[in-house]
């Protein structure tokens, strides 16, 4: 590995990307690929879709740097964000239904889970399990079915009894004050 | 779902999209309108990246993955297609010779031809320009007496692109009929001064209308093919070149 590219920015990487360097893509996938992967997993119960989520979103990137904009987030945020939706297509397409439901009957059986849970144990969690005690109760258990359970906003309130427009809204604002509480940690950018 | 949401039911939704967690129609209304509210997409962008920070476990990918995705990677950028550009207004290409030493003065300046990709971003265009009042804008300006025209044309003359220059330097460049790029590249815009292009922005890899500021004394205009991010100096070939009426 270049030693350059383990030191460049997310930018630089993404020039070296977009100007056909495989070893600029090999470090970006080096960095990410396992918060990708992980994140593909808890949508989709099997494995071998997760995988090609992964493959999707790298390639996507390899063929399309462009649309990575620095000045919007990280490349991070970025990848993470093409993968929920990747995930989130094919959980909702026909075929994935039976898949869904068998990980859904799967969940209920090994009980619920919590954010905190999901959440790793390292430094930047530690500071994300901090923020997250600024959410109700209810605001964590929508943001949680809704991110990481694959969610829309009208069955989370089936699922919660809760009327849909109140749902809606505290996604919002859960992310907002969530937002507002890492801010003062510096994890993210104002 | 009535697509004809408020602004308010809009950025109701905005936390839900950002979590993927809206129905097709919703997600289509959000993301009409995102397209023309920068404050909105600065919304999604802000809390995509909170959600981001709530994945903290990573599984560590099985070694044949990377070589998946290599498999799947074109070696070089897919060819650009024009051909499917060369459509109704197709003229006989007739050699024009004002066309011709636009791209004459480009080539002689570019001789040594190396370039350096810039890492920050050039002059970045304003992007696309949707609402209805630019549309006014860009067509008043075309209509401004003062306005000096410019028709930058390909090398075989089958692709047109439009633009207008008006006095105090605001340009307006019709972009959006030249084909999307893949592969990391991206459209750049130059101005050509004193016989030497000076970048007036990147166009993007989906070019559209552009909003552009150029010297009164530019004489030509000229589009090339860059690496994403812009170059100081354009590749050769310049892709498409036009005498700005004098």
């Amino acid at each position: 590995m270049d030693h350059d590219l383990v030191h460049a920015s997310d930018a630089a990487l993404i020039v070296g990307v977009g100007r056909w360097r495989q070893d600029a893509l090999a470090e970006v996938y080096r960095r990410h690929a396992g918060s990708v992967l992980a994140l593909a997993r808890r949508l989709l119960a099997s494995r071998e879709e997760a995988e090609e989520v992964v493959q999707e979103v790298f390639l996507r990137l390899w063929n399309q740097p462009e649309r990575f904009e620095p000045a919007r987030g990280s490349l991070r945020s970025y990848l993470l964000a093409q993968t929920h939706g990747r995930a989130i297509d094919r959980l909702r397409s026909d075929t994935a239904r039976r898949a869904r439901e068998e990980r859904d009957a799967r969940r209920t059986a090994t009980g619920a889970y919590d954010l905190e849970h999901e959440v790793a144990d390292l430094v930047v969690a530690e500071q994300v399990r901090a923020a997250l005690a600024v959410l109700s109760d209810d605001e964590r258990e929508i943001v949680q079915l809704a991110y990481f359970g694959g969610h829309t906003y009208a069955e989370v309130a089936t699922m919660l009894r809760t009327p849909a427009g109140t749902v809606k809204g505290r996604m919002r604002s859960a992310l907002t004050k969530l937002r507002r509480e890492l801010l003062t940690t510096g994890l993210v950018r104002p | 779902m009535n697509p004809r949401l408020g602004h308010h039911e809009i950025e109701e939704l905005l936390g839900a999209y950002a979590l993927d967690a809206v129905d097709a129609d919703e997600a289509l209304t959000l993301e009409n309108h995102l397209r023309g509210c920068p404050r909105c997409r600065a919304e999604v962008a802000a809390h995509r990246e909170t959600a981001a920070l709530l994945v903290e476990d990573r599984l560590e990918p099985p070694p044949e993955l990377w070589d998946r995705v290599t498999a799947g990677m074109e070696e070089v950028p897919p060819p650009i297609d024009l051909a499917q550009f060369a459509r109704a207004e197709r003229r006989p290409s007739r050699a024009t010779p004002w066309w011709l030493a636009a791209a004459a003065a480009v080539a002689v300046v570019l001789g040594a031809g190396s370039f350096v990709v810039q890492q920050q971003r050039h002059d970045q265009l304003q992007a696309a320009l949707h609402s209805q009042e630019v549309a006014v804008e860009v067509l008043a300006a075309f209509n401004d007496p003062g306005a000096r025209l410019a028709t930058l044309r390909s090398g075989d003359g089958q692709v047109h692109v439009r633009a207008v220059l008006l006095r105090d330097g605001t340009g307006y460049v019709l972009a959006d009929r030249l084909p999307d790029l893949s592969g990391g590249r991206v459209y750049q815009l130059w101005a050509m001064v004193d016989g030497a292009p000076r970048s007036a922005g990147v166009l993007g890899a989906e070019p559209a209308m552009a909003r552009f500021h150029a010297s009164n004394a530019t004489t030509a205009l000229a589009i090339s093919i860059e690496p994403v991010g812009g170059a100081e100096q354009p590749t050769l070939p310049v892709l498409l070149t036009g005498l700005l009426e004098a």
